[in-house]
């Protein structure tokens, strides 16, 4: 999966060992044009000697002694976002990747944003839709009962030709930010699925989700009312009660139950209201 | 720079020789090794475990100038560890800085005086 750290890590890994000089190690750092090295002793990673390490040490001093000893690694499975998240919690620059607690792999920031970058919607800074769908799979294989909530903007394409674009834009963003505040972290995952269209994974409660969606709409119509915007917003529900499933199935029940919201919200228009659950 | 008329008449050197005995262990008693200093902690310890091995402690410091000590381990016998850290550390750093490697040569005489019942 294109998600994972282990489709875009460097390797091989260029590494130092214990007893070479800071000055050697700097200098495959300047041959490789790489930030840093892990160091390894009897094929395991013990720390990391980066440019920084260098600059703060006597250049006679051997890599033991100037490296950074607290290492922060991950396994190669992990996804992007978490990763990435690592990486900002620790205040680093990058990450030795692990398969077995063996040293696989090196990962940046930089590599990181690339890609998170081909993943996040320029207008409102969420996350696409693969995003949702790496999360959903992923929770959907360790056995998680998930909700899917899908909330799209009702004749977004008449509001944008009446009002025009700029306007549907201020629109989504405004839904956005009401949906961005809301959301709790390690249960809730938003992103901006497409077009006009808004998908929640939650791992909340059935019965707390109706509630919690109503709570939704209403914060979002509060706002959009605030921004004197006439628009309407319906939100289609679809849960998932199955236990632990095999990888390969987890993409297609995910895109069934994406699909029922998607119907369900299309079926809440219809009947004039704004919220329906299926399954 | 000789012309093409001159010649050189000959050269000369004059050597030097002084033998002394190589000290073993080359760090006396204590060894203070400053945070910024040209070796560190794993650079001593390897040398003093090819050179002298199991005679000396390495003590990480936490902070300050100074990054560890390497003791005598036969000095803590005589005196607890904690104290003579602190002694070290006190006088070291009025001579030495972050950049330095101090050696230092520590006597310890025990007095003792008994009173015993004839």
């Amino acid at each position: 999966m294109i998600f994972k750290v282990k489709s875009i890590m460097k390797k091989p890994v260029i590494t130092a060992s214990l007893e070479d000089s800071v000055l050697k190690a700097s200098q495959r750092m300047q041959q490789y044009g790489i930030g840093g090295l892990p160091v390894i002793e009897n094929g395991k990673p013990v720390g990391i000697i980066t440019s920084r390490d260098v600059r703060c040490s006597h250049p006679n001093r051997i890599v033991e002694d100037a490296m950074t000893k607290e290492l922060i690694m991950i396994n190669q499975d992990a996804s992007i976002w978490e990763a990435y998240e690592v990486l900002e919690k620790n205040k680093i620059e990058r990450l030795p990747v692990l398969e077995n607690q063996q040293l696989v792999g090196m990962i940046t920031k930089s590599d990181l944003l690339v890609e998170l970058g081909k993943n996040t919607d320029p207008l409102t800074g969420l996350n696409t839709s693969g995003f949702i769908r790496f999360i959903g799979e992923t929770l959907l294989f360790e056995g998680k009962e998930i909700i899917v909530l899908l909330f799209d903007l009702d004749d977004f394409g008449q509001f944008n030709k009446k009002y025009g674009h700029v306007t549907g834009d201020k629109c989504l963003k405004i839904i956005s930010e009401v949906l961005s505040r809301t959301i709790l972290p390690e249960t809730d995952y938003l992103c901006r699925y497409g077009g006009d269209e808004f998908v929640i994974i939650t791992t909340r409660m059935k019965d707390e989700v109706v509630n919690w969606a109503k709570y939704l709409l209403t914060s979002i119509e509060k706002e959009v009312k605030n921004n004197n915007l006439l628009i309407q917003v319906s939100v289609g529900i679809s849960a998932n009660q199955q236990k632990p499933i095999p990888n390969n199935e987890a993409s297609a029940l995910l895109d069934n139950l994406i699909n029922n919201a998607s119907l369900a919200s299309s079926k809440a228009k219809k009947e004039g209201q704004s919220l329906l659950m299926v399954g | 720079m000789l012309s093409s008329s001159e010649k050189e008449l000959g050269r000369k050197a004059e050597i030097s020789i002084k033998l002394s005995e190589f000290e073993i262990p080359p760090i006396q008693d204590v060894l203070v090794v400053g945070r910024k200093a040209p070796i560190g902690p794993g650079a001593v310890r390897r040398m003093v475990d090819a050179l002298s091995p199991d005679q000396y402690e390495i003590i990480p410091i936490d902070k300050g100038a100074v990054e560890a000590m390497v003791v005598r381990k036969s000095l803590l016998k005589l005196l607890p560890l904690e104290k003579l850290i602190d002694i070290i550390l006190e006088e070291s750093l009025k001579v030495a800085d972050e950049s330095s490697v101090i050696k230092a040569q520590v006597d310890v005489t025990v007095a003792i005086k008994r009173v015993i019942e004839l």
